[in-house]
Parts: structure tokens; C-alpha cells; sequence
């Protein structure tokens, strides 16, 4: 597990997978001071609110580009047949994995908490990086999931971002379907209505995570720490456990 | 070597055509756009994908810079007003904590010329400052500067001032911001409601710092010689 890792954090160095997160972070930084520049009053929000939103965004998208690549480049090398076939336990290799994209995630988030420093508490920063680890993590495992089912890299990037932006806009979506002006009695709306609870409860919270209002107004606290810790350990598992279902089933 | 040459020459080509078209184009025209009327909250909602206090700041950007769009000036007094105080509303829904929309009601869009705007950005002020008193009352404060010194109109001033001291919580904000009132009703030749309200402050106990409460009962003994007739 370790060895994979290892191999995942090397793939990331070698494809300048940090070059490219230096380039977002530095464009990031740019467009937020020209945007605070812009504010008359609320600069300092203005500035960190963006950042934090553009910063969070990119990493989604490098970490989901990253793994599904890694992934792909693995079936598309025979190594997988290769790993498949040596004495070990298959969950193993998507375990480690599973581990170096978390190594990589864990990279991204510190690289990407260091330009929030100068503008923000360091409690709240901390907290902000380590959501966005959480965060990172469930993409990742859910990207290398979609690779192992679909195998294509367009379908697989698709399905994670689609995965992605669901776990955004669920609350959102739940509350829209809720509204007073909502026809309650149309059985259309109701069984929309209950399949979004249905994914309320199998999907995970992500629109609580990495928030933006954190870095302007400070606003986080142990108690999103703990969700998200538990919301992270909890999607984690089940999606490792899917995707592990998934690759026991795979024939060589 | 002919391989590299045809590379070349396609290039060229391309390049003087791509130059040949935008030069034929006929140049850019600015034209003033209408502002939009705002999506409804729930939709916004759904839109910010979590984060309605990034998609507050940017709107509010937006906004700021809408009498400024692809190189015309458009007048601010020529913007829709009932349509500005809707896009306020809705960013403030999405970030009440946001200062910035009733900064720029107040002190933006009301300070255009026109008295029938700064009446309507002030109320619009005094309505939204009554969610949340301790956090918005330096807006309302401007409303009553606005109400007192731009439109003259004094008793708008005193229903503002008398507002904001039943709103705020004393010693959430500086005691000046709860002191206008008296002031007003001096200013409007009221001695004797202008003592009163002083003399509310200072019986009512909102008024702890010995020094201030030496201050407003001098200025309430300087007031009582104008009363006599």
C-alpha cells in the first residue's frame, strides 16, 4: 500500500501536477486582489471570499483530473492485470491507491491554505484546508471509482464532477422543492421530492464543507470540524466500499 | 524540410486571414444595457452551489460597476431603482452579514441627485437595518444624516434616529448612534421634546460614562433658556 502511494505521489511530481496548482494559485490570487481593489467597503472579504471559492473549486477539478488519469493510465499500461495478478489481496492496491491521492489532496490543501494566511485567522485557515482535504479525498475516491465502472476518461470525469456538483446543491435543491408556491400535491413533485431526500442520505454533505464564510467572517467552528471529520469518514467508507465491490467483481 | 515549409506557410496563411477578417469587422460599439430583473432567492440559492456569500461579493461587484459597462457611462439616476433595491435584497438574503448592499443603497445610489432616489434608498435602509439592528445601524445612521442635511426633511430624520435608538442594543454600538434624536427635535424647535429625550437617556440609565452624562445634562440646562418664551 505503502509502494502505491509512493507511486501516486511520484506520478504527481512527474506530470507537473504542482506546476499546474502554483499557476491556479497565482491566478487565483491575482483575479481576488483585483477584485477587492474593486470594493468600496468589505475588501478584505471580498478578496478572501473569492480566493477561497476559486481555490476550492481548482482543486476539485486538478484532484478529479489527477485521479482519473492515474487510473487510466494504470489500465491502459497492463498494470492493474499486473497487480491483479500478484499474491495479494486486490483491495490493497485500491486501498493504497485510494491513500496516495489522499497524500496528493493533503499537498494541494496546504499549498493552497498558504496564500489565505496573510488575510485570515490561522484557526480558520486550518479549518478551511482541512475541508478541503475531506473534500479532495471524496472526489478522489469517487473519480477512481467512476475510471474502474466506466472506463472512459471523458465518462468518468463527467460523472464526478455531476457527482460533485449534486452534493453542492442538494440542501438547495431540497429547499426549492419545498417552496410554498410549490404545487405540494403534484405526485411529479413528490417523487422528485423523495428521491432527493433519498440522496440526502447517501451523498454527502459537501455544501458544509470549505466554506467561503469561514475565511471572511470567521464563522467556523468545532462543530464543522467534527461534521465534517464524521461526514468525511462516512463517505469514505462507503464509497471505498463500493469501489471495492466493484474491483473484487473485475475479472483479469 | 517541405513538411516544415507547408507547416510555415499554413500558419501564415492563417494568421493573414485571422487578421484580414477582424480587420474588416466593424469596430466595437458600446451599447448601455438594461439591467436585468434579479432570479428569484430560491434560485440563486441553488446557483451559488453552497456558497452564497462568495456569490454575494461578486454580484455586488457586478452590480457596483453597472453604470460603467463596456466603455459607456450610463447614469446612475438612469438605473431601474425598484430593480437595484431588488438585486440589493437578494444579495443581502444571500450574505446578511454583507455590509456592502446597504453601504451602497445609501451611499452610492442615494447620493444621486434626486430626492425621490435618496428617499427610497433610506427607507429601503431603515427597512432592512430592522433585521438586524446591532449589525446594520451605521446605515441607518447615514439615513438620518441623509433624511437630516440632503433632503431636509426633518421629521423623516426623527422617525429614523428614534429608530435606531429603539433598535440597537446599548453598548453594541457607540452611544452617539442612539443620541441623534434630541438633537433633531432641537433642530426642529422642539426645546421641550429635545429635553425630554435627553432627559430620557439620562434617567433611563442607557448613559453609564459619568463624563457624558455631565455632557448631556449641560447641554439640557443650555437647552431650557430657549425654552422659556
Amino acid at each position: 500500500m505503502a509502494v502505491l502511494a509512493w507511486l501516486t505521489l511520484l506520478e504527481g511530481r512527474r506530470t507537473r501536477f504542482l506546476t499546474l496548482a502554483v499557476v491556479a494559485m497565482v491566478v487565483g490570487w491575482l483575479v481576488s486582489g483585483f477584485a477587492g481593489e474593486l470594493a468600496i467597503i468589505e475588501a478584505r472579504e471580498v478578496g478572501v471570499g473569492i480566493l477561497g471559492s476559486w481555490l476550492r473549486l481548482c482543486a476539485v477539478l486538478l484532484i478529479t483530473l489527477f485521479a482519473v488519469n492515474s487510473q487510466m493510465r494504470e489500465l491502459h499500461d497492463k498494470q492493474l492485470e499486473l497487480f491483479l495478478a500478484l499474491p495479494r489481496p486486490r483491495g490493497v492496491h485500491l486501498v493504497g491507491r485510494v491513500m496516495g491521492q489522499g497524500v496528493v489532496a493533503l499537498l494541494l490543501a496546504l499549498l493552497f491554505a498558504v496564500p489565505l494566511m496573510w488575510r485570515v485567522p490561522v484557526g480558520q485557515v486550518a479549518l478551511w484546508g482541512f475541508s478541503l482535504w475531506v473534500e479532495q479525498v471524496i472526489v478522489a475516491i469517487f473519480a477512481l471509482k467512476s475510471v474502474l465502472v466506466l472506463r472512459q476518461v471523458p465518462l468518468a470525469v463527467v460523472a464526478t464532477c455531476g457527482f460533485y456538483v449534486l452534493a453542492r446543491s442538494l440542501e438547495a435543491l431540497q429547499l426549492v422543492g419545498h417552496g410554498p408556491v410549490m404545487p405540494v400535491h403534484s405526485p411529479f413533485l413528490i417523487f422528485v421530492n423523495s428521491i432527493i431526500v433519498t440522496l440526502t442520505y447517501l451523498i454527502p454533505a459537501l455544501h458544509r464543507f470549505t466554506r467561503a464564510e469561514w475565511l471572511m467572517y470567521g464563522s467556523g467552528g468545532w462543530e464543522d470540524f467534527f461534521f465534517i471529520a464524521a461526514q468525511g469518514l462516512a463517505a469514505g467508507l462507503l464509497l471505498t466500499g463500493m469501489a471495492l465491490l466493484d474491483f473484487a467483481r473485475r475479472r483479469i | 524540410m517541405n513538411g516544415k515549409r507547408a507547416a510555415a506557410g499554413l500558419a501564415i496563411t492563417g494568421l493573414a486571414l485571422h487578421i484580414t477578417l477582424t480587420a474588416l469587422q466593424s469596430p466595437p460599439r458600446a451599447l448601455a444595457q438594461v439591467l436585468p430583473a434579479p432570479p428569484s432567492g430560491k434560485v440563486m440559492q441553488a446557483a451559488c452551489l453552497g456558497e452564497p456569500e462568495t456569490l454575494a461579493k461578486i454580484l455586488m461587484l457586478w452590480l457596483q460597476a453597472f453604470d460603467y459597462q463596456s466603455g459607456v457611462s450610463l447614469a446612475l439616476r438612469d438605473l431601474d431603482r425598484e430593480r437595484v433595491e431588488t438585486w440589493l435584497t437578494r444579495i443581502l438574503e444571500l450574505d446578511p452579514r454583507g455590509q456592502y448592499p446597504l453601504m451602497a443603497a445609501i451611499r452610492l445610489y442615494g447620493d444621486i441627485p434626486a430626492e425621490a432616489n435618496q428617499r427610497a434608498f433610506a427607507a429601503f435602509v431603515h427597512r432592512q437595518f430592522q433585521a438586524d439592528p446591532d449589525r446594520r445601524w451605521p446605515w441607518l445612521a447615514h439615513a438620518v444624516v441623509v433624511a437630516r442635511h440632503r433632503l431636509r426633511d426633518l421629521p423623516l430624520a426623527l422617525r429614523y434616529a428614534r429608530a435606531l435608538a429603539d433598535g440597537v442594543t446599548p453598548g453594541r454600538v457607540p452611544s452617539w448612534a442612539w443620541q441623534l434624536e434630541w438633537s433633531i427635535l432641537e433642530e426642529m424647535g422642539d426645546i421641550d421634546g429635545a429635553r425630554a429625550a435627553l432627559d430620557a437617556l439620562l434617567v433611563g440609565g442607557r448613559v453609564t460614562d459619568p463624563a457624558e452624562r455631565r455632557f448631556l445634562a449641560e447641554r439640557g440646562r443650555a437647552l431650557a433658556p430657549r425654552a422659556a418664551p
